[in-house]
C-alpha cells in the first residue's frame, strides 16, 4: 500500500453499486419535487393546526389520541427493520444480510425522526417541548419514552455513519466526476479513513459492540413505547403482554418494510446481481416465523381477555371484534396474518412481486393494528356512563399530516441513495482473503479466540 | 394534616345541573359551539350523568338515576404519576392541581384517568362574542404557575380544583384578620349552590367534620373503588 | 437562562427527570467520540505480524 492513499477491498460488484451515485436523473428530480410539494402541503397543514389548535383534527372526548399516536407508534416500529437486520443478525452470524444492512439501517435512520414529529404533531404545547428537559418526572413513560428514543436515534445515527465510513472514502477516492461540494463532502465527512488494517479491525470489533447495545436499544425502545398504554389501567392496554406485543409486531413490519424498499432498490438502480434473490427467501423465511409468532401473540391476548370475561376488558374486547372497529379488525387480521401468510409460505418463494405485495399488505395492516390498539379502548372507558360520544373520524388535517410524514421518509431515503452507495461494498467483498484484513466471517459468539492458520 | 374531601349524597341530589352551571362560572370554563359538543368536547369539570341502574356500566345502586361528577382528587392518582413535566401535581393538602403554565398537552393525564374527569381545551377558549362575559377575576398565578380559575390558554389539560382559589383567598382572609384559618371556612362553588344541598365539603383529616361524619355512613361508597386509586370524593347511594 | 433553570430543576423535581436524559445522551455522545477517534487512529502497526503470516 503506498503512503497516503487509502486502501479499498476490491469489490466485483463496486460499478454496479456505484452507477446509482454517479448521476441524478431528471426523474429523480421530479420525484423529489413531488416530495418536497408533499412535505410541504403538511407543513402548511400543521401551522394551521399549530395555530388554531389540535381542535382541527377529529379528535374528541374520549378520543384523545388518534391518528397521530398510531403514526408514532408505527413509524418507532418501522425503525426496528434496519436495528434488526443490522445488529441481531450481525450477532448471529447471518453473512447473507451484508447487501442489505445498509438498506435497513437507513429506514431506521429516516423513519425515527418522523416518529419523533408524529409526536410534536400531537403535543397540544409543542412549543413547551423543553418543559420536558427543565421539570422532567422520570416516573412518567413518557420520559422513558423520551430518553430510550433519542438514545435509538443518537446511536443509530452513529452505527449508520460508521457502517457508511469506509464506503465515504470510497466516494471520495472514485467519483471524481461529481460537483465540487460533494467532493468536499465525501473528504469531510471521510474523516481521513485510511482503510489499514487495524483500522479495519477496530472497526468490525466497535461495529460488534454497536450491535449488541443496538440490540438491548431496540428491545428497550418499543417496550417502553408500549409502556405509554401499558402502564395506565384502562381495560385493553394494561396487559403485561403489550411490551413484547408491540416488539413483535415491529420487528414484523420493519422486515415487511425491507422487502418493499429492497424490491425498489433492486428494480430502480439495477441492482439485481448485487441483492440477489436469495436475499428475499432469506427474509421470507424470517417473515413467516413472523408471522406466525404475531398470531401467536394475539391469540394469547384474547384468548387470556375472553376467558377472564372481566366486564371492563370484554366491552374492549367486543368493540374490536364485533363492534365499532370491528370492520378494522377483521380487515387487520386478513391483511397482517391470513393473505400473507399464505403467501409467504406457497407463492414468496423466488418470486419477488409476490413478497413485496405480501409485505405492503402487512405494514397497512400493521398500522391499522395499531389503531386497534389504541382507539377502542377510548371509547369504552370503566365508566361507561361517561360515554357521551365514542365516535372518531380522522380530518384532512390529519391525513395530510400523515401522508407528509411518509413523503418526508421516502424523500430523505431517495435523496440518500443518490449520494451515498446503498449497498455495502467493504462488507460485501468476495475477492479478499478475510483473514489478512482481520474481516468478519465468522459470529460474534462460538469464535475460536486464537486463528492463526 | 388537612385532607379535603367531598361528600355527595345521592338521596337529595335533584340533578338540577346547579352545580355544573355554578362551577363553569366560577371557574371561567369556556363554552363551546354545538359542533364542537357534539363531538363531546364541552368542558365541565362538574358533570352530571343520567345511570342505568342495571346492565353494562350500573353503579351499585338500584335506584341512582343521576350522578353528578367532580375531580376524584385521588389519593393515589394515576394522573399525576404519568404527568411527564409535573404540570399536574397532588399539593399536601390532598388536592390534585393543575398548572396550565407548565402543561404540555399530550394528554396521557387525560387518557390515564379512570374517571374521565380531565379535559383538553382544543381550541382558544372563546365565550359569546357578542356579550362582554363577566370573567371570574380571581387568579392563582405564580412566576411560572397559572393554575384554577385563570383563562386558560389553548392546548392545554383542565379539570375540576376544588376551588382551590377560594381556598386560599379564604386563607388570607384568615392572615388579614390575625385569627386562625378554619377548616370550614371555605366551600368550592358547586357545594355552595346545590339546591338539595346534597354536597359537603371539609377536611377529613378532621374526625368532628361533616365530611368523616358522613363517610362513616351506611350508605357511604366511591367509584371505581378497587382500582386503587383512593378516591376522595364520597357518595352516599340513595337509602 | 435556560442551563441555571436547568441545574436549579435538578434539585426542585420531584425525580432525576430531564437531567437522566441529558446525561444519557450526553455519555453516547462521549463514547461514540471516543470510539469514532480509536478507530481512526488505527494506522500500520506491527508489520512483522503480517509477514509472518504471509511465509
Amino acid at each position: 500500500m503506498r503512503a497516503g492513499q487509502t486502501y479499498h477491498p476490491e469489490n466485483q460488484h463496486e460499478e454496479l453499486i456505484l452507477a446509482p451515485v454517479r448521476a441524478i436523473s431528471s426523474r429523480d428530480r421530479t420525484l423529489w419535487g413531488a416530495l418536497v410539494g408533499i412535505l410541504f402541503i403538511g407543513v402548511i397543514v400543521y401551522i394551521r393546526q399549530f395555530i388554531l389548535g389540535l381542535g382541527v383534527t377529529g379528535m374528541n372526548r374520549p378520543i384523545y389520541w388518534g391518528v397521530y399516536i398510531t403514526n408514532f407508534v408505527f413509524f418507532i416500529g418501522l425503525a426496528h427493520s434496519g436495528t434488526f437486520i443490522s445488529a441481531i443478525l450481525r450477532l448471529a452470524g447471518a453473512d447473507w444480510r451484508a447487501p442489505l444492512t445498509r438498506a435497513a439501517e437507513a429506514i431506521t435512520l429516516f423513519s425515527l425522526p418522523f416518529g419523533v414529529a408524529s409526536i410534536l404533531v400531537d403535543m397540544g404545547r409543542p412549543d413547551r417541548l423543553l418543559n420536558i428537559i427543565l421539570y422532567g418526572r422520570f416516573q412518567s413513560p413518557l420520559l422513558w419514552d423520551f430518553t430510550a428514543v433519542s438514545l435509538y436515534l443518537f446511536s443509530s445515527v452513529v452505527f449508520f455513519y460508521l457502517s457508511l465510513l469506509p464506503d465515504i472514502a470510497l466516494c471520495r477516492d472514485r467519483l471524481t466526476h461529481v460537483p465540487t461540494w460533494q467532493q468536499r463532502m465525501y473528504q469531510i465527512l471521510a474523516l481521513g479513513w485510511k482503510g489499514t488494517p487495524t483500522q479495519y479491525h477496530r472497526l468490525e470489533k466497535t461495529l460488534d459492540g454497536m450491535a449488541i447495545f443496538m440490540s438491548l436499544v431496540v428491545v428497550t425502545v418499543h417496550t417502553v413505547v408500549s409502556w405509554v398504554f401499558g402502564m395506565t389501567i384502562q381495560p385493553g392496554w394494561h396487559t403485561a403482554l403489550i411490551g413484547p406485543f408491540f416488539l413483535l409486531g415491529a420487528i414484523f413490519s420493519g422486515t415487511a418494510a425491507v422487502v418493499i424498499v429492497l424490491a425498489i432498490l433492486r428494480k430502480t438502480y439495477k441492482l439485481a446481481e448485487a441483492l440477489p434473490i436469495s436475499l428475499f427467501n432469506s427474509l421470507r423465511k424470517l417473515l413467516i416465523v413472523f408471522t406466525l409468532s404475531w398470531l401467536y401473540m394475539m391469540v394469547a391476548e384474547h384468548l387470556t381477555i375472553f376467558y377472564g370475561n372481566l366486564p371492563d376488558e370484554m366491552e374492549v374486547f367486543w368493540q374490536r371484534v364485533t363492534g365499532d372497529f370491528a370492520w378494522i379488525f377483521w380487515l387487520m387480521i386478513f391483511l397482517v396474518f391470513i393473505i400473507p401468510l399464505y403467501i409467504f409460505i406457497f407463492k414468496g418463494k423466488d418470486s419477488i412481486k409476490w413478497m413485496v405485495a405480501a409485505s405492503i399488505m402487512v405494514n397497512v395492516g400493521m398500522w391499522l393494528e395499531r389503531y386497534i390498539v389504541i382507539l377502542p379502548t377510548e371509547t369504552r372507558p370503566r365508566l361507561l356512563y361517561e360515554l357521551v360520544q365514542g365516535k372518531y373520524t380522522p380530518t384532512l388535517t390529519e391525513w395530510a399530516i400523515t401522508l407528509s410524514l411518509f413523503a418526508g421518509l421516502t424523500l430523505l431515503y431517495a435523496v440518500f441513495t443518490r449520494f451515498f452507495p446503498i449497498v455495502p461494498l467493504w462488507e460485501t467483498v468476495e475477492k479478499l482473503e478475510p483473514e489478512k484484513f482481520n474481516l468478519r466471517q465468522r459470529p460474534t459468539f462460538g469464535r475460536k479466540r486464537k486463528e492463526r492458520k | 394534616m388537612t385532607k379535603w374531601s367531598m361528600v355527595i349524597d345521592l338521596d337529595k341530589c335533584v340533578a338540577c345541573q346547579g352545580c355544573s352551571i355554578a362551577c363553569r362560572f366560577e371557574n371561567n370554563t369556556p363554552i363551546v359551539v354545538p359542533s364542537e359538543a357534539a363531538l363531546g368536547r364541552s368542558i365541565l369539570w362538574n358533570e352530571v350523568f343520567p345511570l342505568r341502574s342495571e346492565g353494562e356500566g350500573a353503579i351499585a345502586s338500584d335506584q341512582a338515576k343521576f350522578l353528578t361528577r367532580p375531580c376524584m382528587h385521588c389519593e393515589d392518582p394515576p394522573c399525576v404519576k404519568v404527568c411527564p413535566v409535573g404540570a399536574t401535581y397532588k399539593d399536601e393538602e390532598g388536592i390534585v392541581r393543575q398548572n396550565y403554565t407548565r402543561c404540555i398537552g399530550c394528554r396521557l393525564c387525560t387518557v390515564a384517568c379512570p374517571y374521565g374527569v380531565r379535559y383538553f381545551n382544543w381550541y382558544e377558549p372563546d365565550w359569546a362574542d357578542s356579550i362582554e362575559r363577566p370573567l371570574n377575576p380571581d387568579r392563582l398565578e405564580g412566576p411560572r404557575d397559572l393554575e384554577g380559575p385563570s383563562v386558560r390558554p389553548q392546548g392545554v389539560v383542565e379539570k375540576c380544583t376544588f376551588c382551590i382559589h377560594r381556598l386560599h383567598k379564604a386563607r388570607e382572609r384568615a392572615k388579614a384578620e390575625g385569627r386562625d384559618f378554619r377548616s370550614d371556612e371555605y366551600v368550592p362553588a358547586c357545594v355552595q349552590t346545590c339546591t338539595g344541598k346534597a354536597r359537603f365539603f371539609g377536611d377529613l383529616d378532621d374526625p368532628e367534620s361533616t365530611v368523616s361524619q358522613l363517610a362513616q355512613s351506611r350508605r357511604a361508597f366511591r367509584l371505581l373503588e378497587d382500582a386503587g386509586t383512593h378516591p376522595k370524593v364520597i357518595y352516599l347511594h340513595e337509602g | 437562562m435556560p442551563i441555571i433553570e436547568l441545574i436549579g430543576s435538578f434539585f426542585t423535581s420531584a425525580g432525576p427527570g430531564g437531567i437522566t436524559v441529558i446525561l444519557v445522551i450526553a455519555l453516547a455522545a462521549l463514547v461514540s467520540f471516543i470510539l469514532i477517534r480509536w478507530i481512526l487512529q488505527g494506522e500500520e502497526v506491527d508489520k512483522t505480524r503480517i509477514l509472518k503470516r504471509n511465509r
